[in-house]
């Protein structure tokens, strides 16, 4: 396929090509993060490094706003109260720059709990439809990555819609689908030069280190659920803090609250995490999850056991090994304050969990 | 060799002292050179994982208020000292339930500061002298100045050696610092108001609002059940607004006043690497100057603000009388 050429000093101008007919989100550096940021004329878009988030929030934000309320008081009759509601207003059409393989890969397990589950989420769904991944592949792993234990790879084009592979002078684009090589339309050729340097990368990928054989992983799990000093020995170090599940870019747990000023409010959505004690505190006082051991327990759980039970058939399209809710992007190591390796956990499980 | 020699000490004082424990936290390797991770030792074998060196930058005094009820061991660096003390003056930690292992330390490193130098995502190796960071990278070896990347808390800290510990795994540290200036805060301070609160505004609207800050903190005891998580009363709306992250903030630093012993935790936690030690740094300095305290060194002493007196030294009472 023919790949189309932008040169470095042309990526911002690119980006604000885009910023004409769609929301960019686009990251740039501030401090030592880097955060997606909607595009402003000021803005230097910076793909040199994963962004410390993952570009969930363009098709999940942290706040959604699912309805707008008003109470009204009837003066001539104070039992009689009207309630006036206001949706939210449709997505606009949207393109991320500078996300990784990983990161839209994520897209289609987020679909999986939004779309696949038998009810569909519209505003999800109409986010999903609205968005268009610019994905930056990866010229290495770094040593928190683990993408080829999760069926994805450096240079994976799932859920993306153009590919970029960074080549001498700039980048090498390749559209992915066909919204992809619209965004792409306006852009040159490569060079032969270029072209056969990325020939030359796609012929000698990244060679990741072995990854674990994964089928034995749920039921491993289930096997070591209720050992508790198992789990209490992975989590003591465990902050309980919300940086892996807000940082994932699977992680789709969100909690609805209505929040009320006075005879008006909103109701929203917000990202939740099953790392907070609050997250299964019932209204009676009781918590099932009572212990940073049995939340991390849930967290590794959903992931690598429960998912994939659920959904039994996406192990086919991956030479039987599960499809688990992860990407192997290791933001959850990396930004983890204590170091917390979820893949140590996991290996740990199939090593202990395996019948004597 | 001499570092060796600390951990095999270290390693044999927590294995005499196990069999009356029923785990001891401290320190082993992380996924890379450059990282440690807190571990439980139970085992002799677990006790052999144990590392002590410039990686071992969190505070295990974070996770003591959790498991009071249990007998446990804890290896402290000395500004992790001052949390237990800290604690221990709030009644927090029952004293006789807790064997502290002492490490005087040469100060850890900020991983923020080695990204600055250097990448260090694919890092092979790492070595720790004196003076240097040998980094072994995949393009090859890289050298550091040890002293250009050593958290700023270390660069100006004079409690290296623990000021309470049960095991000493000497030797003893010379303190760097001899009074706190507080000279990094000086550009901050000549900002005005409205500047001050255009730079928080800034930090701030990357929160994500994880409390990773909170939960590293090790006297934020209040945990889940913060007045930031609360319904009822409900202090912040759970929409991820500039304001709602700020009130937050403020919160944490107000209740943190005269208790924190600035152990960075909350910074060094922080995915988004938002400045938040200067809100504590800034408020401890009102502290000392106003009641010429510091917290986490007297374990009989009484915070400020768990007290009063009729008349205070430097707080003038506007001569109002009742």
């Amino acid at each position: 396929m023919v790949a189309r050429f932008i040169e470095n000093d042309a990526v911002a101008a690119l980006a604000a090509a885009w910023a004409r007919d769609y929301r960019l989100l686009a990251p740039v550096r501030e401090g030592q993060a880097v955060i997606y940021r909607p595009w402003a004329p000021d803005m230097h878009p910076f793909l040199g490094r994963p962004p410390t988030a993952s570009a969930k929030q363009a098709l999940l934000p942290q706040t959604e706003n699912l309805l707008s309320y008003t109470y009204r008081k009837d003066h001539a009759d104070l039992t009689k109260t009207e309630v006036f509601l206001a949706d939210p207003l449709p997505p606009e059409p949207t393109v991320v720059l500078g996300c990784r393989p990983c990161d839209a890969r994520g897209n289609k397990l987020l679909d999986r709990v939004f779309l696949e589950r038998g009810v569909a989420d519209p505003l999800y769904a109409a986010r999903r439809a609205a968005t268009l991944f610019v994905t930056v592949a990866c010229e290495h792993m770094e040593n928190t990555c683990f993408c080829h234990w999760t069926g994805g790879g450096p240079t994976s084009e799932e859920g993306s819609d153009v590919l970029l592979f960074a080549v001498t002078g700039g980048y090498a684009a390749r559209a992915i689908t066909p919204a992809g090589e619209k965004l792409l339309a306006n852009l040159p050729d490569t060079s032969q030069q270029i072209a056969d340097e990325l020939a030359a990368r796609l012929a000698n990928p990244v060679e990741p280190g072995p990854a674990p054989d994964l089928r034995a992983a749920p039921e491993r799990f289930l096997a070591l659920f209720d050992n508790m000093d198992f789990w209490m020995d992975q989590s003591a170090r465990c902050l309980s803090c919300g940086v892996c599940t807000y940082l994932c870019p699977t992680c789709s747990c969100f909690n609805i609250t209505d929040e009320n000023q006075g005879l008006k409010g909103k109701r929203l959505r917000t990202w939740d995490t099953c790392m907070s004690a609050l997250y299964t505190l019932e209204g009676s006082g009781y918590n099932p999850r009572v212990s940073r051991a049995h939340r991390l327990r849930n967290r590794v759980g959903h992931k690598f056991c429960y998912h994939p039970q659920e959904f039994p058939a996406a192990s086919n399209e991956r030479n039987a090994q599960p499809e688990v809710s992860c990407t192997g992007c290791g933001r959850c190591i990396k930004s983890c304050p204590v170091s917390v390796d979820i893949r140590r956990i996991v290996l740990d499980l199939l090593e202990k969990g395996e019948k004597k | 060799m001499a570092e060796n020699d600390r951990i095999q000490r270290l390693i044999a004082a927590v294995k005499a002292e196990l069999p009356k424990l029923d785990f001891v936290l401290g320190y082993g390797r992380g996924f890379d050179a450059l990282h440690a991770t807190p571990i439980t030792v139970r085992t002799e074998a677990d006790a052999d994982k144990l590392i002590f060196d410039a990686t071992c930058v969190e505070n295990l005094a974070t996770s003591l208020y959790a498991m009071r009820g249990k007998r446990i061991g804890i290896v402290v660096k000395g500004c992790d000292s001052r949390s237990v003390v800290e604690l221990m003056q709030e009644k927090l930690l029952d004293r006789a339930n807790l064997v502290v292992f002492g490490m005087p330390c040469q100060g850890v490193i900020d991983l923020a500061k080695v990204r600055v130098r250097a990448d260090i995502a694919q890092a092979r190796g790492a070595e720790f002298t004196e003076t240097e960071v040998r980094l072994l990278l995949p393009e090859g070896e890289r050298v550091l100045s040890r002293q250009d990347v050593l958290a700023d808390k270390c660069l100006r800290c004079r409690y290296p050696n623990p000021l309470i510990a049960d095991h000493l795994i000497g030797p003893e540290v010379e303190p760097k610092g001899v009074e706190d200036t507080y000279a990094d805060l000086e550009g901050f301070e000549k900002l005005n108001p409205q500047e001050r609160f255009d730079f928080w505004k800034r930090q701030m609207s990357r929160c994500i609002r994880c409390y990773a800050c909170r939960n590293a903190c090790p006297l934020c005891v209040c945990k889940h059940v913060c007045l930031a998580d609360s319904r009822e009363p409900h202090w912040l709306s759970a929409e991820a607004t500039l304001q709602e992250k700020w009130l937050f903030q403020v919160m944490h630093a107000l209740h943190l006043a005269g208790r924190c012993t600035e152990c960075g935790e909350c910074q060094r936690s922080c995915p988004m690497g938002i400045p938040i030690l200067l809100l504590k740094r800034k408020m401890n300095r009102e502290l000392k100057e106003v009641f010429n305290y510091e917290a986490g060194v007297d374990p009989e002493a009484v915070p400020p603000l768990h007290t009063f007196q009729m008349e205070e030294e430097k707080i003038k009472d506007r001569g109002l009388l009742w």
